[in-house]
């Protein structure tokens, strides 16, 4: 990359810092009605209790554990671009990896709340952290989902620390307020010496190794949830490695929206380029196609068997009451956009996009085909369980489907939208030596290497 | 030098705050403290179980009924629940099913906060205080057996004392509740709800300790009364230990 | 005449009260109200001397450690032909592990045994109120002998009740026995779960390792922190990054182009 094109790069990324305009204000408001609507059916339930769901004897979980599962699962995105691309030196991630890491923290912050809107006493939160026990998958999941949280807060700050010490530079006093407190302050003092840089590297690499572990545990622990009761089609070793893969192919797909959405956006097309959406296709192939082949393992194995729990769990996701839904994802959700990708052709960025929103749907209805089916089906000699959604939950849903893109556009306000220090990192270019006080700055319409 | 002095802070307090989240995990070590006994101990050391002879039962529910009325439950909570079951060959018979106080009960296992918990009678109790209304207990229970109140419960008509585990009357919304074996009558001596109001002495409340059981008007040795009458329990091979057994008697699939 | 006519008057009486007493209401009544010494002036009552208090030939003798003791208590008395007595025996029997020999000896009052008479024998318990519990079931002997191997489930002081079916014209009888039991089979057997000792472990180990990954994160952030913050004192002489002075020119330059 020469330098006319670093220069490019930077500026790219600091253009949208403290901009708004009027589309900004549009979308922003829209985004934010959601949300508000999200925001007021939750206070609408706690007024009244979870009576107010869907939710019955016989199906007592439903939207909120699978958005929980769905959002959570999405903020695998970062994991993957970020810190697997990272240990893998995939040089193409540098102007994908803010976004990514951006969506991570979002998607787990919203996902992060619904085990606290599914609780039928949500004022005795407390209660989990004063009463813990060890061996219950919900200790578990509050465990690691705030340690990933942590973890991943972390990942996102890190790599921004050279970034806001840019940002610093460039608005300078011209910045007060929260911006200007998190500029001057976040950066930490840095001036790029070898020594910050050193010491940023080796934080950064501690953290994505752990945070690949993190994650893991987390989703396995979401699956868990399920797969330590007896229910039909919960009870299965595979669901752990199972949920993994689900997660990283719905946050995969949603990096490819996310970025591409920002790349129109900010105008950013010179950096994220076709190159960045075919290889998430790839990701997106081979994740996908790993998913699959977990899905007939699971099916072959219970459907070869047709044990007493299962048999009806398989019957009604194949032929019966379900199998509308089961299908649309099998085929709408999950094969064609894997063809869509595979296939070679024009418009990459059009299919991969196309694809990653099929993708999304699917991995949200097979998570409601996971959830329900095994809540629906009979354990004693009944009938099967009715789920039917009310307002309430379909609008907490829109809001924090909303609150995603919301909290993009906030936080790229605020932040450089493409890691200028990732990028340097990954072309080989050290940052220039820092400049004395005192001494005149260059005057520079193009040369900023010193 | 606002410079530094701002960023001592911050440090600082990034420092306590991770130091803080550090030690979340050693709540795991307060875990499970323990519950507070409310009603007067019983005399002997019981392990409570019942015996329901499918023979006689007629499905009338007034053992559902009794138990509503006992706990003041709203219509749709069926502490115990009557099944109208037709077998493979076709044959109807009636299987009331209260909760099986599982010996190795899962609803026990993955409750966070330990507001499900076994008492020393062998009978688990909820205590509606602490739970959380995280419905994972009744995602585990193999059997049902669990009712979450999604809704205000009805408010009894007389005044009652503050609700225990053991007689949690009135129940609390966004909690979970669940058939007790009656311990707030067994303890004093009475028979549950359910086994009083069974006309056709189909419910039987005993004792494995002592190895008896009663329906109220017969009483017979427990062990021998189920040896001889080939009692089994429901879905044996999910080994959770129910507490619960069943005497077939139309002929019906005994599951082995 | 007055005497005789006083005297009459309480024949009558004991007359009434003997065919009433014949009634078990009654009786149950009289009993209720007036306590255990009318029992005495009822003629219906006979002697507690039948009562067998040795171990009948035959049986291993009584329990080790405390006298077996019978009270054969008639409750309902037969009519004018002979009524049922019945001793209550309870003895060790062949094997300590079998448990306890329980006996009936049925006899009609004038001393004849009563033989092919299904005696049911039962323990009195106490579960919810006081019970009965029966334990099984025997026929008499030609020598109105029944008898009944028990092991009870729980030892301690245990209390026998038997009754006798009606034969032919011989009412029902009840008998009682307690004994001591020492050995009992305990029929509660709480089934243990494997590998339920790494239970207890597991909350350590799992301790260590959350607080472990905590320790790291906070390690990757204030080390790195304290780090850069520490570097940053050292070369307090900058303005900023180079690439970011560069850049502030640059911004600064573009805005006095129109865009």
């Amino acid at each position: 990359m020469d330098a006319r094109t670093h220069e490019l790069y930077v500026d790219r990324a600091m253009r949208n810092i403290g901009k708004t305009g009027v589309r900004w204000w549009v979308i922003a408001a829209a985004l934010t009605a959601c949300v508000a609507v999200g925001a007021y059916a939750w206070v609408y339930q706690l007024q009244r209790g979870l009576g107010v769901t869907g939710l019955n004897q016989k199906v007592s979980w439903g939207f909120y554990i699978i958005n929980c599962v769905f959002f959570i699962g999405i903020s695998y995105g970062g994991a993957i671009t970020s810190a697997i691309l990272r240990l893998t030196n995939a040089k193409w991630r540098a102007p994908i990896t803010r976004l990514a890491e951006g969506l991570a923290v979002v998607a787990l912050l919203v996902g992060a709340v619904y085990p606290l809107v599914d609780l039928g006493r949500p004022d005795r939160f407390l209660n989990l952290f004063a009463y813990a026990q060890v061996g219950s998958p919900v200790t578990w999941d509050w465990v690691a989902i705030s340690t990933y949280l942590v973890a991943s807060i972390v990942f996102f700050y890190l790599p921004l620390i050279p970034d806001l010490a840019v940002c610093r530079d460039v608005f300078g006093s011209g910045v007060r307020g929260l911006r200007g407190w998190s500029y001057r302050v976040l950066s930490l003092g840095w001036r790029g010496t070898p020594g910050q840089e050193r010491l940023l590297l080796r934080g950064i690499g501690i953290m994505a190794v752990l945070i690949i572990p993190l994650a893991v545990s987390v989703h396995s622990v979401l699956a868990w949830l399920f797969a330590v009761t007896v229910r039909g089609g919960w009870h299965s070793t595979i669901f752990a490695p199972l949920f993994v893969l689900a997660a990283m192919l719905s946050g995969v797909a949603t990096v490819i929206l996310v970025i591409a959405g920002f790349r129109a956006a900010y105008g950013l097309q010179q950096f994220i380029t076709q190159k960045h959406f075919r290889y998430l296709s790839y990701l997106l192939l081979a994740l996908g196609s790993g998913y699959i082949y977990f899905m007939v393992s699971e099916y072959l194995t219970e459907g070869y068997v047709l044990e007493e729990s299962t048999g009806p769990v398989l019957e009604a996701l194949f032929v019966g009451s379900y199998a509308p839904a089961f299908w649309t994802f099998a085929l709408g959700g999950l094969l064609l956009p894997l063809v869509l990708v595979a296939l070679p052709g024009r418009y990459p960025i059009a299919r991969a996009c196309v694809a990653s929103v099929l993708v999304i749907g699917g991995m949200w209805l097979k998570r409601f085909l996971i959830v329900v089916p095994g809540m629906a089906e009979p354990l004693m000699p009944w009938d099967w369980g009715i789920y039917q959604p009310t307002w309430v939950e379909i609008a907490i849903t829109v809001g924090s489907v909303a609150a995603i893109p919301l909290g993009l556009m906030i936080m790229f306000f605020f932040f450089p939208v493409m890691s200028v220090h990732e990028m340097e990192e990954v072309e080989g270019v050290s940052e220039p030596a820092p400049v004395a006080a005192g001494r005149p700055v260059p005057a520079l319409a193009g040369g900023g290497d010193a | 030098m606002l410079d530094k002095v701002s960023r001592r802070h911050v440090l600082a307090g990034l420092g306590t705050g991770a130091m803080a989240a550090g030690f979340v995990p050693i709540a795991f070590e307060a875990a499970g403290a323990s519950h507070p006994t409310t009603t007067s101990a019983p005399q002997k050391d019981r392990q409570w179980a019942m015996v329901i002879d499918m023979r006689k039962c007629d499905g009338c529910k007034k053992c559902t009924v009794a138990c509503q009325e006992t706990h003041h439950l709203p219509a749709n909570f069926e502490w115990i629940k009557v099944f109208q079951v037709k077998d493979k060959q076709g044959r109807e018979y009636f299987m009331p099913r209260p909760c099986f106080q599982c010996e190795n009960a899962p609803c026990l296992r993955v409750c966070p906060v330990a507001a499900t918990y076994r008492a020393k009678d062998g009978v688990v109790l909820v205590d509606q205080d602490r739970c959380i209304g995280c419905r994972m207990c009744m995602a585990a229970c193999p059997y049902g057996a669990r009712y979450f109140n999604y809704v205000d419960p009805p408010v009894p008509d007389k005044p009652y004392a503050k609700p225990t585990p053991e007689f949690p009357v009135s129940q609390q919304k966004g909690t979970v509740g669940k058939c007790m074996f009656c311990v707030h009558y067994t303890d004093g001596g009475k028979l549950p709800a359910c086994v009083e109001a069974c006309n056709m002495l189909a419910l039987y409340i005993g004792d494995l300790v002592e190895d008896v059981a009663t329906n109220g008007v017969e009483t017979v040795r427990l062990s021998q009364f189920l040896r001889e009458n080939d009692a089994f329990r429901y879905r044996e091979e999910l080994n959770t230990g129910p507490r619960v057994y069943y005497i077939a008697g139309h002929g019906q699939d005994l599951g082995y | 005449m007055l005497r005789s006519r006083r005297a009459l008057f309480v024949l009558a009486v004991i007359l009434a009260l003997t065919l009433a007493s014949r009634s078990d209401p009654v009786a149950r009544l009289a009993r209720d109200l007036l306590g255990p010494s009318v029992m005495l002036y009822l003629p219906a009552q006979t002697a507690q001397r039948g009562a067998d208090v040795r171990p009948a030939a035959g049986e291993q003798g009584a329990v080790a450690g405390s006298p077996a003791t019978a009270a054969g208590q008639p409750r309902r008395p037969a009519s004018t032909v002979p009524s049922a007595l019945a001793a209550v025996t309870a003895g060790a029997a062949a094997k300590p592990e079998q448990g306890y020999v329980l006996g009936a000896r049925l006899t009609t009052s004038d001393a004849k045994p009563m033989n092919q008479v299904t005696v049911s024998f039962y323990e009195l318990v106490e579960l919810l109120g006081e019970r009965e519990m029966l334990i099984g079931s025997a026929m008499t002997d030609g020598q109105g002998r029944a008898s009944l191997t028990y092991l009870p489930a729980v030892a301690g002081q245990r209390e026998i009740l038997i009754r006798s079916s009606a034969s032919g014209s011989v009412a029902p009888v009840e008998g009682r026995a307690t004994f001591v039991a020492t050995v009992a089979a305990p029929a509660y057997h709480p089934e243990g779960r494997p590998l339920a000792r790494f239970a207890d472990a597991v909350p350590s180990v799992v301790g260590v390792i959350v607080l472990a990954v905590w320790a790291l994160i906070g390690f990757a952030l204030l080390g790195t922190a304290r780090g850069v913050a520490v570097e940053a004192r050292l070369a307090t002489r900058s303005n900023g990054t180079a690439r970011g002075v560069a850049a502030r020119a640059r911004l600064a330059t573009k805005k006095e182009d129109p865009a």
